[in-house]
């Protein structure tokens, strides 16, 4: 009996849904995301503003749009750094171990030390906020923890008896770290891949939300949503659309990263 | 034993290399201290002088032993902005964000655990499907758009407690637990969400396997083996997980702390750095580093107790 | 085993609960003004109006929203120097001078109860009864001794270069001071509300002990100020028992907190923050912040060290939109480095460069930047009423071709960059006067001045400033207002407006006075029947 994959399904459906206004977005806003209207502050949702205005007067629909594209962009580029550093670093300490490992573990525990998102915290208010030092940093800082959780996949998967087998059989060490131990840690790395991505969208949204990250007046998801929380009372839209659309983002890639996750999982068995 | 005697020394040599390397960080950002204080005033011997005065100059060894002299004394340095010891200005910072986190991870396990184990049980169960549906939308929310919508809903509407209105330990305590609900709450939810993921994955992937079938085929009862064989396989990535969720929590209470109006560690870490106090910003810096450090040593103790298979 | 479970979630769920009400219980047991304002929520029908005419009772505690973080040093004397005007504001409460500012901005006998002026020679009276809130009283000795300090050249910090042109101060009897000017000056006078402090006190930055209707209890860096009322105070007695200064990282936060009822009073919000508040718990008033908004560019920095760009830069901004953004159209533009509370100073010159892209390109061509440039403005991040400004100008801005990205930073990072290593391309910020002075406001743009932050230089102005204060009467007023106008030929900064103030106040409170100075009066603030 095939379950059907729901996850994959909606998954994909928002994630599509998502990534398609952000495309269209990018060529085509109903108003530009920065154009400022005095007269037309505050306005709640209607025919001419889907989402309303904000605070100076700007279409919240379109700079929903901008800021979406925004997150995204910076979202992938930092998962993306993170996984091939975190793969690369993982697969070799984990499979070999000995004193790489070792040195390796220590500068991961050094750099693990505390939390991604405080590293960065740290290093942008070093060296100053913009949307290329938050990919960078976060992207950089995101590996020691996708390294680790590889690694101990790796770890746990070494010692298994397939791995003997195939040591036996005399596969190369490459041959195994990517045939036969990569695919069984799909399950749990594909998870990861997803937990980073929500957590790489959370941070850029938390880091623009305390000012470090995307400079106004560029729409950025967390810094709307740190301006809609003046508003809260009088104009409520504005924080629940900026909020939903993080939501919805996050969602749909982790249901999409959860379905293929399944997928796999359901395969491998 | 010696294991244990190997961990403690890897984690003390660590602890030493981040407080190093958080010293050096400093060194080479552009501007210090001097310059901030004293402003146009000052001319090029008066910089000297106020350098000298707080040491600023010599050799970088030197510099780092005198502070670290300093940290492990009583007032634990002297902040170069504010005319206060670092202890005072860390003082109850400290204790209120450790407060959050602590209220932030228990609820964490609290949430997570009961109700991935009893949404896992069966796997095609209206629990598991309802789990598994509300499950990524709670994770996707933002722990502090949660705060925001706790603060409106809670707070501006219920009126359950008044939104920046921090009450502190030494006003009521039980104002104060009170009040850090709410934020831990913003800070629980979506890592509670991500927990259960985590563990109904991984307890999934183990009811495919062999041995569970085998189990099963021989009679046992659901429960025995779920607790039993399951739970202990999974017990490894989750804790290794739960470790890294402290980071994370302490990273979602800088932000959450904000929302909340919280006088906890964040805003020291930004505005300290900002303002190159690199006294406090170090001492903060190295607090929440051996916070994390213990906690993943922690962790490593007893990822090797429950599998005897592992030898790290 | 699933009794165990469920038992567990079932704690879990109780547990939960039980905080929260225990939380809301606790809560309730809070302060005073907090619980009004829910009860005054609660009756919506019974709305009374004549708790704005009400009678005015004594008692009670507020707790004050400020969006930016206080100085390190509670100094009064370091404040003058280089302190920023929002710690200022609140020590207005704290310290008084020989004379102090009252809400229409003329000067009125404090510390000191009488004064004559004879050519270049002040005599001072020190009042009897004033005393230090450690108890001591006021005597000719302390005056000399805070007078002293200000004139004090050699001091990096508390030195006030007002006082450059005393030559005496000398303590007469026990209760007359005298101090000589070089010459006569008729401004010097607004010199006199700096604060007096009791002789030989050293530790004024940590603990400040002054003559005020309110006494210092207690400051937490970037969390809270809080005072009394001082008992024993020399003139009418404040109303309110307790002010508590909240200090808000950000200013969003600080909205919630008011919109919930955490705050009594919030000063300096824009029109749109402004909308959620309901006129039965609220008051809303409006004032002006007597200041100088401004884009203010670092002249030394190209390209802004050409004339023709900073022309090019003020034809471009349109000062209405901005106005209309904030606050609906309220705030008065001006052109120069100066706001009409002056009465006798103010020029007005804000139409000297009207709202005109077209020319704006043109002089950009004329000076060789057809093709526009890029350009940073740095602003305080707290200040969200300049953070928008910013985000205005930058729209303005692109239209002419000039890209300019916003940098929003940390107050006290703003302050330390910004200010002091004036490392910065341009930036939006208020400026005001500590002294009703024309010449506080004129003085930084003294090629020589410490505190000019926007390297401003011209010979022309260096000259005419000299000769300022070297005049009196009606001749310095006239030079005062060439000041003004050489700033404005010179296009020295994109000068925007005095901005509006709006403050929303709790409806139960009532006495609040708008000062044409930066100072915030808590002592007229009262709770109404």
């Amino acid at each position: 009996m095939k379950k059907k994959n729901y996850n994959l399904i909606i998954g994909t459906v928002i994630t599509a849904l998502m990534v398609s206004l952000i495309l269209v977005g990018m060529i085509y806003t109903p108003y530009a995301p920065n154009e400022i209207d005095g007269m037309n502050k505050m306005a709640p949702p209607s025919v001419q503003h889907l989402l309303g205005t904000d605070n100076m007067g700007r279409d919240i629909f379109s700079r929903v749009l901008a800021g979406a594209g925004t997150t995204l962009l910076i979202a992938v580029c930092v998962v993306a750094i993170g996984v091939a550093g975190g793969l690369l670093l993982g697969a070799l300490t984990g499979y070999f171990g000995g004193w790489p490992d070792l040195i390796l573990m220590r500068v991961s525990d050094v750099l693990t030390a505390f939390p991604s998102f405080l590293l960065a915290l740290v290093v942008i208010s070093i060296a100053g906020s913009g949307k290329y030092k938050v990919i960078w940093a976060l992207g950089i800082l995101f590996i020691p923890s996708f390294s680790r959780m590889i690694r101990a996949e790796y770890v746990r998967c070494r010692d298994q008896d397939y791995v003997r087998s195939a040591r036996l059989m005399g596969a190369s060490h490459p041959r195994i770290m990517t045939a036969h131990i990569l695919p069984n840690t799909m399950p749990v790395l594909l998870s990861t891949i997803a937990i980073g991505f929500n957590n790489a969208v959370l941070a850029e949204a938390s880091m623009s939300y305390l000012g470090l990250g995307v400079q106004p007046p560029d729409a950025s998801l967390g810094r709307m949503l740190a301006e809609s929380q003046s508003y809260l009372f009088g104009a409520p839209w504005y924080a629940i659309s900026t909020g939903v659309a993080i939501v919805l983002l996050i969602l749909g890639f982790s249901l999409l990263g959860d379905g293929l996750s399944r997928r796999r999982a359901v395969y491998d068995a | 034993m010696r294991y244990f005697l190997k961990k403690f020394a890897a984690l003390m040599i660590t602890l030493f290399i981040v407080s190093l390397l958080a010293f050096l960080a400093f060194q080479v950002i552009p501007g210090d201290a001097a310059t901030a204080k004293l402003g146009t005033e000052a001319t090029p011997e008066k910089l000297e002088a106020f350098r000298e005065e707080m040491g600023l100059n010599g050799p970088v060894l030197p510099r780092y032993g005198r502070w670290l002299g300093d940290f492990f004394s009583g007032t634990m340095g002297r902040s170069y902005t504010y005319d206060m010891t670092v202890r005072d200005m860390l003082g109850s910072r400290i204790a209120v964000t450790g407060v959050l986190t602590a209220m932030s991870f228990v609820l964490v396990v609290l949430i997570a655990i009961p109700v991935s184990l009893l949404s896992s049980r069966k796997p095609n169960g209206i629990a598991s499907k309802i789990v598994s549906a509300v499950n990524p939308v709670v994770m996707a929310v933002p722990p502090f758009f949660l705060g925001i919508l706790l603060s409106f809903v809670f707070g501006l509407i219920l009126k359950l407690f008044t939104p920046g209105g921090y009450i502190s330990y030494s006003e009521s305590v039980g104002g104060f637990l009170g009040y850090m609900v709410f934020p831990a709450i913003a800070i629980a939810l979506p890592k509670s969400a991500m927990t259960i993921r985590l563990l109904r994955a991984a307890v999934f992937d183990e009811l495919e396997k062999d041995y569970v079938r085998t189990a099963f085929s021989r009679g046992a009862n659901g429960r025995r083996v779920l607790y039993r064989h399951v739970l202990r396989n999974t017990l490894i990535p989750l804790i290794t997980f739960l470790a890294l969720t402290v980071a994370d929590i302490v990273a979602s209470s800088i932000v959450v702390e904000q929302v909340f109006g919280v006088p906890g560690l964040g805003r020291l870490l930004v505005s300290s750095i900002s303002n190159r106090d690199f006294p406090v910003a170090q001492a903060v810096i190295v607090i929440i580093a051996f916070v994390v450090i213990v906690l993943n040593f922690l962790s490593d103790l007893i990822y090797r107790r429950v599998d005897p298979r592992v030898r790290a | 085993m699933k009794l165990r479970f469920r038992g567990i979630a079932l704690l879990m769920l109780v547990v939960l609960t039980l905080t929260a009400v225990l939380g809301a219980c606790a809560d309730g047991k809070g302060d005073v003004t907090e619980s009004d304002a829910q009860k005054t929520a609660d009756q919506t029908q019974t709305s009374d109006a004549a708790a704005q005419t009400g009678e005015a009772i004594a008692g009670g505690e507020i707790t004050v929203g400020v969006a930016q973080e206080l100085d390190s040093s509670l100094d009064p004397h370091e404040m003058v120097a280089a302190g920023t005007a929002g710690t200022r504001e609140i020590l207005f409460n704290i310290f008084e001078g020989l004379l102090k500012p009252d809400s229409d901005g003329n000067l009125i006998p404090a510390v000191a109860s009488a004064y004559k002026v004879d050519g270049a020679v002040y005599t001072f009276t020190v009042r009897e009864g004033v005393t230090f809130h450690n108890g001591q009283a006021v005597t000719a000795a302390d005056v000399v001794y805070s007078l002293q300090r200000v004139a004090n050249a050699s001091s990096v910090t508390t030195y006030v270069s007002a006082f450059s042109a005393v030559t005496r101060i000398e303590e007469v009897d026990s209760r007359t001071v005298e101090v000589e000017l070089q010459e006569p000056d008729s401004e010097f006078d607004a010199n006199f509300t700096v604060a007096i402090i009791p002789a030989g006190y050293g530790a004024q930055s940590g603990n400040p002990v002054g003559t005020g209707p309110f006494r210092f209890v207690s400051y937490a860096p970037q969390e809270s100020l809080v005072m009394e009322r001082y008992d024993d105070y020399w003139g009418e007695a404040a109303y309110l028992d307790k002010v508590t200064f909240q200090v808000y990282a950000s200013s969003e936060t600080m909205i919630m907190a008011l919109q919930s009822g955490a705050l009594d009073l919030c000063a300096k919000l824009e029109s749109s923050q402004v909308t959620g508040f309901n006129s039965e718990d609220f008051s809303i008033l409006e004032g002006t912040m007597n200041l100088v908004q401004a884009l203010y560019l670092n002249n030394e920095v190209a390209p802004f060290n050409d004339v023709r760009v900073r022309q090019a830069l003020c034809y471009a901004v349109d000062i209405e939109e901005i106005m209309q953004v904030l606050a609906d159209g309220r705030g008065t533009p001006v052109g120069s480095s100066m706001y009409p509370a002056f009465a006798k100073y103010y020029e007005d010159l804000s139409d000297a460069y009207p709202y005109d892209p077209d020319q704006a390109k043109a002089l950009l061509e004329e000076a060789g930047y057809g093709d526009g440039f890029t350009m940073t403005i740095t602003v305080p991040a707290n200040y969200q009423p300049h953070v928008t400004t910013a985000q205005v100008i930058v729209e303005q801005l692109g239209a002419v071709g000039i890209t300019a990205t916003i940098d929003s930073v940390e107050w006290t990072t703003w302050y330390n960059d910004v200010y002091t290593a004036r490392n910065y391309e341009a930036t939006v910020i208020g400026v005001d006067a500590s002294f009703m002075t024309a010449r506080a406001m004129l003085a930084r743009f003294d090629s020589a001045a410490s505190n000019n932050f926007t390297n401003f230089s011209s010979a022309e102005y260096d000259a005419v400033y000299a000769q300022a204060q070297a005049s009196t009467g009606d001749e310095q007023i006239a030079l005062y207002k060439r000041l003004q106008e050489i700033l404005s030929e010179e296009a020295a900064n994109v000068y925007l407006q005095d901005m509006c103030n709006l403050v929303v106040m709790n409806s139960k409170l009532a006495g609040f006075l708008f000062y044409p100075l930066y100072a915030m009066d808590l002592s007229t603030v009262h709770f109404t029947a």
